[in-house]
């Protein structure tokens, strides 16, 4: 385990309030994507108009937050990092893996450490005779009456049981094997989430942290892992109702002071991130999937709103809500590729029989890891590769659309609108700032090192996580 | 550099009975996408016939191509279902046989067959995204053997399938299931191993083969490393750090004279110097543009072309970009697939178009172009005056020679 960054940071004696214009305390900000700032930088590149930048520990694809003079970021496999928004110096560093938030004396790590390293041992015996049992078999495919093949294959057999017997699992008690991932999403791409004192943040192993603002972990405690099992998960964290909302598998509202589990709901599996919206004055999550649950209490309003299947895994992003409409949108090469707008009704009692469908738009096949952008009536929809959809946000009709020109890689960050410009990014660490409208047109093409975190924007300057370096552009 | 020492890319499959205008593996009959069929001059392609290919009502994308020797052309093809390899007659299209295998699994990008089926003598080897490896008589499509990457040699499945292309070095069937087992020389006429060496997990790119000093080494990358082999006993000779963030790379690794150049989608172009039969630790020339996804270049002179959602003419000694077109949308393209001459370059490119430059470093000319087909990953075929390209729901055969 990685040892704690001590900062020379001064816990302060009282917290200011908390100014908007301060923080970006969430996933693409208060505003859904949408930073009304003026003076920021739309010409870059690793070299130009970066304030600082700072070697980072390890990669992660989740977005940075602020809260006042600090910034949090992801690191794989489950931490945390604070760096100072002035100098980029890191502050302090945090684990949450599994033997992390497991209350444990000295005696039980110990143990477990023991255990863990005996475990490894016996496994790779065992997989050195798996080996000989494969080369076994494979003779056998040819010559099936191979005697000595046969003997050995026994023999093997044998072997591998007994020390299988050895393994003793038991005593690592509710430590599970860590999840498998896919290699695009690792275990970070959860954004941790801010009320301005205390920072949460999950990840893929399934466990979820609070931090105070100098590190000191308030909470952690572990969770289902993930249920897409091949491929990890995704889904940001949000503080609604009261609540912090989590999603592995169920939805699950804790206690943001003390991590207690207050209710849990059955989710359809989603890679995207819920929008809270407000209905008769309580917080209402829609998830990009179509669920619709009640913040507080967890209640179930509707399922599957959408129109996709449980287990329909293309769901990647965070909808948008402007003027009482949600927009969603969702796709895979081998499916219907969707951007529905639904209306939010006036009524709780409405809300059972689901959303309202305002209108909906087939596109060509394909990916929406981005989430979408509203702007002056019009919406702005963007494929993985680049394939840029503009609709009149009011009734779904096609204003324009367009394969971006010049980008190399996958649309993987999330599109921003930064004052009057979109800033539209690749994995490839390009960006292009295009300005918007009926017709677009690209103001400027920026090269950097390749990020699939989406950056955020704040004062007069960008904020942005690279795959190995934090940068500051302004 | 000791001058005794003779590096030669030339290729290994070299002593096998091969005519001069098959197709018969990855990059064709020497696995470095040369071939005296490219034309000399542009002749617009001439349709000379077109087959449709499996359909079903959802399809996914196919990837895989076509291989081509003596009559057959051997293509991959993929629905939901099924895998299936086909086998058409070169001159009139008629299918000769169909081979398929059931599939309908859920795989990231659809799970089609990625690699390049490989032709030897009178046997085609097929290998699907599952790591299930066909050894197929050519003249029938009959099963002579098959094994499995994950099942009989352990290797883990990548989260994109098994990539790499069979690669056929020293009369023996190279295969990549990763791990324990990572690297298998195969007899070919029973499939049973003739050596074993130890890799990490697999990565995405094809092996290579290439004669380096007076040893013939088999060239490929696993998870995290470059490595070299020797081809006679699976000793492992060498092996190099290889930096991907993105943690994939396609690109196979190329000898350019005296050194080896390889690219990551993420961190660009490197080139690794050899010290008598190893590449030195640090490279000797880099450039972050030369950033292939997917994409293995081809060599001419000390020319490398290459492309990053581009076409590049890139120097081989200091890896400077000659020239580059992006704009173009035939290259602005996640791959193209380049068939070299000593003088000209055909270019066939995702979208579907194909075209004919001359290779030549002070700027980009095109000699002619046309769309062929249209939008695809397969890779296609150059035998003779023909080109053998399949997209999503055809195979088409174009005289490309007057």
């Amino acid at each position: 385990m990685k040892q704690l960054i001590v900062s020379g940071c001064l816990v302060l004696a009282f917290l200011s309030p908390v100014w908007s214009a301060e923080n970006v305390l969430k996933w693409r900000g208060e505003n859904g994507g949408k930073f009304d700032l003026s003076l920021v930088q739309t010409s870059w590149s690793k070299t130009k108009n970066i304030k600082w930048k700072t070697p980072l520990p390890g990669t992660s694809n989740a977005s940075p937050i602020i809260v006042g003079d600090k910034i949090f970021i992801c690191s794989e496999p489950a931490s945390i990092i604070c760096l100072d928004r002035n100098s980029g110096k890191i502050l302090w560093q945090k684990s949450h893996d599994y033997l992390d938030v497991m209350d444990l004396t000295n005696e039980q790590k110990k143990e477990i450490a023991e255990r863990a390293e005996q475990n490894q041992h016996l496994e790779t015996e065992v997989g050195e005779l798996e080996s000989k049992i494969r080369r076994v078999n494979r003779i056998l495919k040819r010559k099936p009456n191979d005697n000595e093949a046969k003997a050995e294959k026994l023999d093997l057999d044998k072997q591998i049981a007994e020390i299988k017997s050895k393994i003793n699992d038991q005593g690592l008690g509710d430590i599970p094997l860590k999840p498998k991932t896919h290699k695009v999403n690792g275990y970070t791409s959860y954004t941790p989430v801010s009320d301005g004192k205390t920072v949460f943040v999950c990840s893929g192993l399934g466990t979820v942290a609070a931090y105070d603002l100098d590190g000191q972990r308030l909470w952690a405690k572990k969770l289902s892992i993930p249920d897409h099992n091949n491929w990890g998960g995704s889904t940001t964290p949000v503080l609604a109702g009261g609540n912090l909302i989590v999603r592995f598998k169920d939805w699950v509202g804790l206690d943001p002071e003390t991590g207690q589990e207050k209710w849990r709901t059955p989710a359809h599996q989603c890679f995207g991130t819920p929008l809270v919206f407000q209905v008769e004055g309580k917080d209402i999550l829609f998830s990009p999937k179509g669920d619709v649950v009640g913040a507080a209490d967890g209640k179930l309003y509707a399922q599957g709103v959408v129109g996709l299947a449980e287990n329909a895994w293309w769901v990647f992003n965070l909808p948008i809500l402007e003027n009482g409409v949600i927009y969603t949108n969702y796709g895979v090469q081998n499916d219907p590729s969707m951007i529905k707008a639904f209306e939010v009704p006036k009524s709780l009692n409405d809300l059972k029989s689901g959303l309202k469908l305002k209108w909906e738009f087939e596109t060509e096949r394909m990916r929406f890891y981005s989430s979408m952008i509203m702007d002056d009536g019009l919406l702005y929809a963007l494929g993985h590769e680049f394939a840029l959809y503009v609709f009149d946000a009011d009734n779904g009709d096609v204003i324009h659309q367009q394969k971006l020109e010049g980008f190399k890689g996958t649309a993987y960050p999330s599109m921003s609108l930064v004052g009057d410009y979109l800033f539209v990014s690749s994995d490839a660490g390009q960006t292009q700032i295009i300005k918007p409208g009926k017709k677009l047109e690209v103001v400027t093409h920026n090269e950097l090192e390749p990020f699939r975190s989406t950056p955020v924007f704040l004062g007069n300057a960008q904020y942005l996580r690279g795959y190995e370096h934090f940068y500051v552009i302004e | 550099m000791i001058r005794t020492i003779l590096l030669l890319a030339y290729l290994l499959t070299s002593q096998l009975n091969i005519m001069a205008a098959d197709w018969p593996q990855f990059r064709g009959i020497n696995r470095d996408g040369h071939s005296a069929d490219v034309p000399e001059k542009w002749s617009d392609p001439a349709l000379v016939w077109k087959k449709k290919i499996a359909q079903s009502i959802e399809p996914e994308k196919k990837y895989g191509g076509i291989v081509v020797q003596g009559k057959h052309v051997v293509v991959t093809d993929h629905d939901q279902a099924k895998d299936y390899l086909l086998c058409f007659d070169k001159a009139s299209g008629d299918v000769i046989w169909k081979y398929e295998v059931p599939n309908g699994k859920e795989m990231d990008f659809g799970a089609s067959p990625r690699a390049i089926p490989l032709i030897h003598d009178s046997k085609v080897f097929f290998l699907t995204a599952w790591g299930d490896l066909h050894a197929l008589e050519l003249s029938s499509g009959k099963k002579i053997w098959n094994l499995s990457y994950v099942e009989d040699f352990g290797g883990e499945l990548p989260d994109w399938g098994f990539c790499g292309s069979p690669l056929l070095v020293d009369g023996k069937l190279i295969i990549t299931p990763g791990g324990k087992e990572g690297l298998v020389a195969l007899d070919l006429a029973d499939g049973a191993d003739i050596w074993i060496a130890e890799t990490l997990k697999t990565n995405y790119s094809s092996f290579m083969a290439y004669k380096i000093g007076n040893m013939q080494q088999v060239v490929g990358y696993d998870d995290k490393t470059l490595r070299g082999w020797d081809v006679k006993t699976g000793k492992e000779l060498w092996k190099l750090p290889i930096h991907s963030p993105n943690q994939y790379i396609v690109p196979a690794p190329l000898l350019v004279g005296e050194s080896f150049f390889v690219q990551n989608d993420a961190d660009g172009g490197y080139l690794y110097a050899l010290d008598e039969d190893k590449p030195k630790s640090q490279a000797v020339a880099e450039n972050e543009y030369l950033n292939s996804e997917l994409m293995t270049g081809v060599i001419i002179e000390d020319m490398i072309f290459t492309g990053a959602w581009s076409l590049q003419c890139v120097d081989a000694k200091t890896l400077k970009i000659h020239w580059e077109d992006g704009e173009d949308k035939a290259f602005a393209m996640d791959h193209l697939a380049l068939f070299a001459s000593d003088k000209n370059i055909l270019i066939f490119s995702q979208n579907g178009e194909l075209l004919l430059i001359p290779a030549q470093k002070d700027k980009l000319e095109i000699l002619g172009r046309k769309k062929i087909s249209e939008e695809t990953q397969g890779l296609p075929a150059l035998s003779g005056d023909f080109f053998y390209v399949r997209d999503e729901e055809h195979v088409y055969c174009y005289r490309i020679k007057e």
